[in-house]
């Protein structure tokens, strides 16, 4: 029976994995519908993940306002947040619209949500620039080949006709050096995915099992 | 293009085992150093001394999609940390943007500690869902970095540029940081940041340094026969096409 507890799960993922990679790779209707079939049904049963997120959230945030923890008017207020959408976002009559396409539910992702994000979103260009100072900082051979590009790639950029050959390195670089060291590495995490893939597809990689 | 992929499948697979009975027979060279790996067990340690938490992101996508590979070097990795955490009684803080991700976190932490014999210290709300999308995420991990006094913030799977929200906070709290990315154009916020990095195709290499299996090792080799006979074909046609 342990056996059996063990290995279910590992078959039925290895076989799952070879009928929708048969799916992709052969036009086969009867196997391409069963692919889609399977596809379809992992999507329902991810769907199911929202449920156990939403009780995650809650328990993690109710501990930290019962332990009185740091930072717990936030959990109150981010519990008070999601039940309150919640409520909103439930249909009180049938005939009217529910969910992410109820009026309030939208104005609250309109004048709230939409906002912060924009607010978190601009504040990333002052962290570029710390993040350029503190790599600037570093003192080793890299981080002044570094400075010398983005001081070239920056001048560049700048098309006041003093020097007119800075635009040409401006292109050079990001055409030759700067593209072909990004796709050494699209190479290198496409071989790698695939080889994840094929770890998976023989039952070897499995971090959900023992 | 789909006849590539499954030519590169079915060629991998005999070269993958191939190499695995290589490795097996002990007839395999060493493995290449990646430091972002081999500083992690020191980065457990020092957990586990000071009593303070390590944080473990696996990134901000799920599984089921074209970057599953991505959050699973992260889960991977999770599984690793899980065990050492497990074995040295070191409190784990492990945070996911996906809820897909989530029941899997939780079923690897609570293995590694039924493992080692202790299943009462896995706690599940030690896996917290923040928050499905990428930027209010990011600002979920950064509180988590300024709020929680941590040893190590260990960072692999898929980052944009949000990224920069975590790292630059980790960075102003003198948090060590281990983080692997495959974005190119994250990179480089990474490489400011981050203590150690793991580039591309090294963050998929972390199920052959931490478990030592011998098919996870065959297959980092596969990895990089692949690689080498890639950039021998890219040079072949290059010079043809000058040639020709």
């Amino acid at each position: 029976m342990a056996v059996l507890k063990r290995m279910l799960p590992t078959a039925i993922a290895i076989a799952v994995g070879v009928f929708v990679l048969a799916a992709v790779f052969t036009s086969d209707p009867r196997l391409d519908a069963f692919g889609t079939y399977l596809i379809d049904t992992a999507v329902i049963i991810a769907a199911f993940a929202l449920f156990l997120g939403l009780v995650n959230v809650s328990r993690v945030h109710a501990r930290r306002i019962r332990e009185r923890g740091p930072g717990r008017l936030y959990s109150f207020v981010l519990l008070a947040a999601m039940l309150i959408v919640l409520a909103i976002g439930l249909p009180p009559f049938s005939d009217q619209p529910s969910g992410p396409s109820q009026p309030a539910v939208q104005w609250i992702f309109e004048n709230i949500q939409v906002p912060i994000q924009a607010s978190l979103s601009a504040l990333l260009a002052f962290f570029v620039i710390t993040a350029a100072y503190r790599l600037l900082r570093i003192r080793n051979l890299e981080a002044i080949v570094m400075l010398i590009v983005t001081l070239l790639v920056l001048v560049g950029q700048i098309t006041l006709g003093l020097l007119p050959v800075l635009p040409d390195i401006q292109d050079w670089i990001l055409a030759v050096p700067a593209m072909a060291g990004v796709r050494g590495i699209l190479l290198g995490v496409a071989l790698g995915a695939i080889l994840t893939g094929i770890r998976l597809l023989l039952g070897v990689e499995r971090p959900y099992g023992d | 293009m789909e006849e590539i992929g499954l030519g590169l499948l079915l060629v991998s697979v005999p070269i993958l085992f191939f190499l695995t009975s290589r490795v097996r027979a002990g007839k395999a060279g060493a493995l290449r150093s990646l430091p972002g790996l081999e500083q992690l067990p020191a980065a457990i340690g020092r957990s586990a001394e000071t009593g303070q938490p390590l944080h473990v992101s696996v990134g901000v996508a799920g599984v089921g999609g074209s970057i599953t590979a991505e959050t699973w070097a992260g889960l991977t990795l999770l599984a690793h940390v899980a065990d050492e955490a497990a074995a040295c009684d070191t409190p784990l803080i492990v945070t996911v943007a996906d809820p897909t991700v989530l029941p899997i976190a939780q079923d690897i932490l609570r293995r590694a500690y039924a493992r080692y014999g202790n299943p009462e210290g896995y706690d599940p709300t030690s896996v917290r869902l923040i928050a499905p999308n990428s930027m209010a995420y990011a600002a979920g991990v950064a509180g988590l970095l300024e709020r929680e006094p941590l040893t190590a913030n260990i960072m692999v799977g898929s980052f944009g540029d949000e990224y920069l929200l975590m790292g630059e906070t980790g960075a102003r709290q003198g948090v060590h940081q281990v983080v692997g990315v495959a974005d190119p154009q994250t990179l480089p916020f990474v490489y400011a940041s981050a203590d150690e990095t793991l580039v591309g195709e090294e963050m998929f290499a972390g199920g052959a340094y931490t478990t030592r299996l011998p098919i996870q090792i065959g297959s980092l080799l596969t990895e990089d026969l692949a690689r080498w006979f890639v950039v021998l074909a890219i040079v072949l046609i290059a010079i043809l096409k000058i040639l020709l």
